[in-house]
Formats: structure tokens, sequence, C-alpha cells
């Protein structure tokens, strides 16, 4: 796939997202919450049905999906202006060149999720390596990608090992890994 | 008043003393640095709390809450950066004073300022706190019902755009209370056979995400800076006229601040921007207003404090949490056991004997740090967010771990992140949520209380029929406020 067809189709699904996101997860959690009264109310047989632990949830249940219509409403508007707006800036950037600004923007937002995404390995490879290689490990990258000198990263670094080192003298105890650390 | 002396007596030992000089020296190095809030910095050292005792736990919170409202007005007088939302008003006029080269005047004054919106608020709380409790004891289910309907109401017009947002959020929040076991019937609800959901979804883990870890991504995004303006700070005290302008003005914000504070849904910030305006409209030097009026400046600080403080009262008398930084506060005293109400002002008297004094002797230490190193705070916010960024993420990671060695709670903390995220773009009420999650358990045991009791009741239940009225009203006014600003 080419770029320009690959931003399309990452700027189409995040319009979709935005602007569905909300009613759908209030949808499905209402009927979740609707199902799961349901299964307990069948295990229980409760008498009075609201002083139980399924009918609140119930109401809880009927509100989100109440609570759904209105946003399903507004997601629509949302959709149909965001496309507009999408729309609009297409042609503007077909004609021009991406402003400074937004090239900042771009780079500042697809690094916010590239350290989101250094926080997510860091606790997948918490389990196996223990918390004080992962946390060492996820400091050096994240701090070298974000652009900061080499000693800055050795000082921060040392300083955060010789804390972990004396955690278990405060009373604190952190994971270990394989590695016995 | 004898307990309040007894709190002063035991507040004085090594650990609760050291435990406020600390959570008052961090609280306002995380309120200057930029993107990070109250809030933020509550989350940040919330799970470090757990292992204090539940008295020095306040303490540390209370500490670090006021600490961060100190910090974010000097900051927002040297740099022009708002360490948090209630210190905008200050940068208004305290900026310009700065660049005039009265900024020590004007810290000076903006720190005795908070000061004494903080104490006035902490007397109200000495005070008004036993009263209250003693109405408190006329409450039943149907008016606790009425009264934490109430608070999720207001909270869900903290949110941006739209109230049904807040509604769902909140809605999502009470949801989420629900997983795990049923405290009456044993059964497990909403965990699918998963024994990690057994115990609920842990609430630390949640708010460090939604405050903390996304608080900290926004900032990556925003590409959050330091900024140094190159103006020089040495200590000097304001002039006699200063201080005579500003007197009346810190007067009339502390009491705007320490009664606001105590409404449900009304933030610190918002009692700033209100005290702003009218002190603009009824203060002496009215055409200086914007370009360094100091009565500004004392006015905004001294409400700010104070509604900080006063958030307290209705916690501890009532149990009733206003906003979702006292939801926060509150979900620690229930893991310490220590159950927000009336018996906060009769069994667990002595608890909240040590914590007022805590918060006074808190307050003292910030006007203490604060005064001679403003200097220095100006420097901590130049600290780089490269540098800062990972930092914090660790420090959240850490806080998160060492509650239960869990990694569940690491992917809650992950989850809620994400969830913070988007809900910056997609208005997504985060406080609602929150304070759905953290009221929901309660909410849902005093709703089966008043199903067993009848609802008919509720029509010989006054004050829970004055609640119910107060939320319509202020559900109406949020709703119209909502829809002006959307046609604005």
């Amino acid at each position: 796939m080419d770029k320009g067809k690959k931003d399309h189709v990452i700027s189409t699904l995040g319009i979709v997202l935005v602007s569905f996101g909300l009613p759908v997860l209030y949808l499905v959690t209402g009927i979740m919450a609707l199902l799961e009264a349901r299964r307990i109310q069948a295990k229980l047989q409760v008498e009075k049905f609201f002083a139980g632990p399924s009918g609140y949830m119930s109401i809880i249940g009927v509100v989100l999906l109440l609570l759904f219509i209105p946003e399903i409403i507004e997601g629509m508007k949302k959709y149909k202006k965001n496309l507009q707006k999408y729309a609009e800036k297409q042609a503007i950037s077909k004609a021009s060149e991406e402003t400074e600004a937004e090239k900042e923007r771009r780079i500042n937002t697809n690094r916010m999720w590239i350290v989101f995404l250094m926080l997510t390995g860091y606790i997948v490879i918490m389990k196996p390596l223990g918390f004080f290689t992962s946390s060492i490990a996820f400091l050096i990258t994240s701090m070298f990608y974000l652009g900061n000198k080499w000693l800055t990263v050795l000082i921060t670094v040392s300083v955060v090992a010789v804390f972990l080192y004396f955690c278990p003298n405060f009373g604190i105890t952190l994971p270990k890994g394989f590695l016995g650390i | 008043m004898n307990w309040l002396l007894e709190g002063f007596a035991n507040l004085m030992n090594i650990n609760s003393l050291l435990i406020c000089l600390g959570a008052a020296f961090v609280g306002t190095m995380v309120g200057v640095l930029p993107g990070l809030g109250p809030g933020a910095s509550v989350a940040l050292l919330f799970p470090f709390t757990m292992f204090m005792t539940p008295a020095n736990a306040l303490i540390a919170v209370g500490g670090i809450y006021y600490g961060a409202m100190f910090g974010g007005s000097i900051t927002s007088i040297l740099l022009n950066v708002p360490g948090e939302v209630a210190s905008i008003c200050t940068a208004i006029d305290g900026h310009p004073l700065a660049v005039q080269g009265r900024g020590a005047q004007a810290i000076a004054i903006c720190i005795l300022s908070s000061f004494f919106g903080g104490m006035l608020s902490l007397a109200s709380l000495a005070f008004m706190g036993v009263a209250i409790s003693k109405l408190a004891f006329m409450f039943g289910p149907f008016e606790y019902f009425a009264l934490m309907m109430f608070s999720i109401c207001c909270a869900a017009g903290l949110g941006k755009g739209s109230l049904i947002k807040g509604f769902s959020s909140a809605a999502l929040g009470i949801l989420l209370a629900m997983v795990g076991v049923d405290t009456e019937t044993a059964i497990f609800r909403f965990t699918y056979g998963q024994s990690a959901l057994f115990s609920g979804i842990q609430v630390i883990a949640m708010v460090v995400g939604i405050f903390g870890i996304s608080e900290v991504m926004l900032g990556i995004q925003e590409n959050a800076k330091s900024i140094s303006t190159g103006i020089k700070y040495k200590t000097k005290w304001p002039s006699k006229r200063e201080f005579t302008l500003s007197i009346p003005a810190a007067i009339k914000g502390a009491l705007i601040g320490s009664f606001g504070g105590m409404l449900p849904g009304i933030t610190p910030s918002s009692c700033t921007f209100l005290t702003y305006s009218i002190i603009k409209r009824t203060g002496k030097e009215k055409e200086k207003f914007g370009k360094g009026a100091i009565e500004g400046c004392a006015a905004v600080e001294a409400a700010n404090n104070a509604a900080a403080v006063s958030g307290f009262i209705p916690l501890l008398t009532l149990g009733v949490p206003t906003t979702s930084l006292m939801a926060m506060i509150m979900s620690i005293m229930m893991i310490k056991g220590v159950i927000p109400g009336p018996t906060m002002f009769s069994t667990n008297i002595s608890i909240t004997g040590v914590v007022i004094a805590g918060f006074a002797l808190g307050n003292v230490i910030c006007l203490i740090l604060n005064l001679p190193l403003a200097g220095m705070w100006a420097k901590v916010a130049e600290l780089p967010y490269k540098w800062l960024a990972p930092v914090i993420v660790f420090l959240c990671v850490l806080g998160t771990i060492v509650i239960n060695n869990s990694y569940v709670d690491l992917w809650v903390m992950v989850i809620f992140a994400l969830i913070g995220v988007i809900a910056k773009k997609t208005g997504f009420c985060t406080p609602a949520l929150i304070m759905g999650l953290i009221l929901g358990s309660k909410l849902e045991l005093y709703f089966r209380q008043c199903v067993v009791i009848g609802w008919d009741q509720l029509l010989v239940k006054p004050i829970a029929l004055v609640i119910i009225a107060l939320m319509v009203v202020i559900v109406i006014v949020f709703q119209r406020s909502m829809k002006k600003t959307k046609e604005d």
C-alpha cells in the first residue's frame, strides 16, 4: 500500500473511532450488564429483583443503552463533520506543503504512541526479566528515544539502579525475573 | 476542641513531622513541573501512602495536594506557566508583575494569601465539621443515596460539551465498581472465571493510569517544554500599600473559596475564576487588572487554597467527595479502613484531630518552603520534559506494582492510561468515571437498602427530597451552561 493510501486509511479509521468509539462502548457494556444480570438472577432466584445483586446492575445496563441513543446520533453528526474537515484539509494539503506546526504535531503524536508502546513492552518483559532489568531497559530506551544526552541517561539510570537495589531495605518487594534480580 | 489539641500533640512525632515536610516538599515540586497538576501529583504518590498509618496517609495526600497548589503559583508568576488550571488566573496578573520587576513581591503576597485561605478553611473544617457531622447522623439510606447521586451529577457536569457524556462515563464507572465479589451474596460478577478479577478493579492502578500516565503522554504529544523567561528572582517584601490592597482581596477570596470548595462539583479552579471575576469588578485598582494587579493575585491564591482545603469538609463530615481528587482521597481512606462520614467527628475524632493538625502544619511548611525558595522552584520548572516523562512513567509503574505485586494492576493502569488519552479527544468525562467507580459500591448498597425499606418512604424524608430537588436544579444549570458554551 502506498503512503498516501495508508495515511487515508489511518485517518478514516481515526475519525470512525473518535465518532463511534464511545457509543459502541456504551452499547457493548450495556448489553454485557443485562446479560450478566440475567445470569445472576437465573442462578440466585432472588425474590425482590432490585434488592439483589442483579437488579441494580440491570438498571445501569438499561441506562447505558438509553444513553447510547443520543450518543450515536451525536457520533453520526461528528462523523460527517470530521469527514468534511478531513476532505477540506486534504484539498488544502494537496495544494500546499504541510506546515511546520502540523509536521511537529504529527511527529509528537507519533512520539507519544511510541512511548506508549515502550510502556506496554516494559510491562510485557517485566514478568520474565524482573522489575529491575525491565525498568533499566525502559529508562534507557525511552530516554534515548526522547533525545536525552548519554550522560543524563547514565546518571538517571545509575540513581534508579541504586534506589531499586536498596528497595528491599525499605520493605518494598519487587518482582524478580529469571536472572534473580 | 480538646480533640484538636490532642491532634497537635499526637502529630509531634518524628514520623508524622517528616511526612508533613516531605509531602509539602514533593507536592510543591510536582506542582511546579509543567503538565502535572494536583491530580497527577496525588495519583503519582498515591500508592506510596499504602505503607503509612491512616492519619499519616491523609496528612501526606493533603500535603501533596496543597503543596501542588502553592507550587503552581510560583511558575505562573515567574515563568508564565501555570502548573495547574487553578493557577491560570494567578498568571494573568502575576506574570506582568514579574515582568515589571515585582515578581518577588507578587510571590510573597500569593504565598501569604494561600496560607491565609488554607488556614481559614481549616478553621471552618474544625468548627463546622462537628456541627455538620451531627446533622449527618440523621441521614439514612435515602439521604445518602440522594447525596451520592448529587455528587455523581456534579461530576458529570465537569465533562466538556455534553452532560450525557458525563452520565455515561459515571454509569460506566459504576459498572466497573461491580467487578468482583458481591459482598452481600458472595456471587462473582463480571469476572468470567478470571481469578485476577475476583478482587475487583484496583482503584489506585486506574487513577495512576488516568491522571499520571495519560498526562505524561499528552505532555509528550503537546511537546511540553520548560520555558525560561530569564526573570531573576530575589526575595523582597511587599510594600505597605501592596499589603493594604491585598488584605481585603485575600479575605474575599478566602471566603469565596471556603464556601465554594464545599459544594459538590465546584473545583478550586472554578473558585479561582469566580473570585477573579468578582475581584476585577470590586477591586480598588480596577484599571490594573490584566496588567499586574496585586489584588488579583491575592484574591485568586486565597480562593484556590481555601477551596482545596474546604473540599475536605463534605468528605470528612458526610463521606461525600465533591471532586474526583476528593474521590481519590476517599478511596485511600477506605483502603486504610477509615470510613469517611459523620464517625470522623465521633468515634474516629482522634484521626480527624491529627489530620487537621497535620494540614495546618503542612500549610506552615509550605509557607516556609515557598517564601525563601521560590527561586529554586522556578529552576525546577526548567527541567526538560524529555527527561521528566520517562522518570514519571517509571515512578507510576513502581507505585502501581508495589501495592499487590500484581501484573493485572499494571495492565489496568495501561488500559486506563489509554482511556485517559482517548478521553481528551472524545470528550469522555474521566472525573465522572472515577466518581462512579469509587462511589459505585456504596451507591448500590444504599439503593438495595432503599428497595428493602420501600421507595414510598422517600416521600417522608425531607432531607433526601431537598437533595434531589437540588440535584435537578444543578442538572438544569449544567445543561443550560453547556448549551450556552456550545452556542458561543
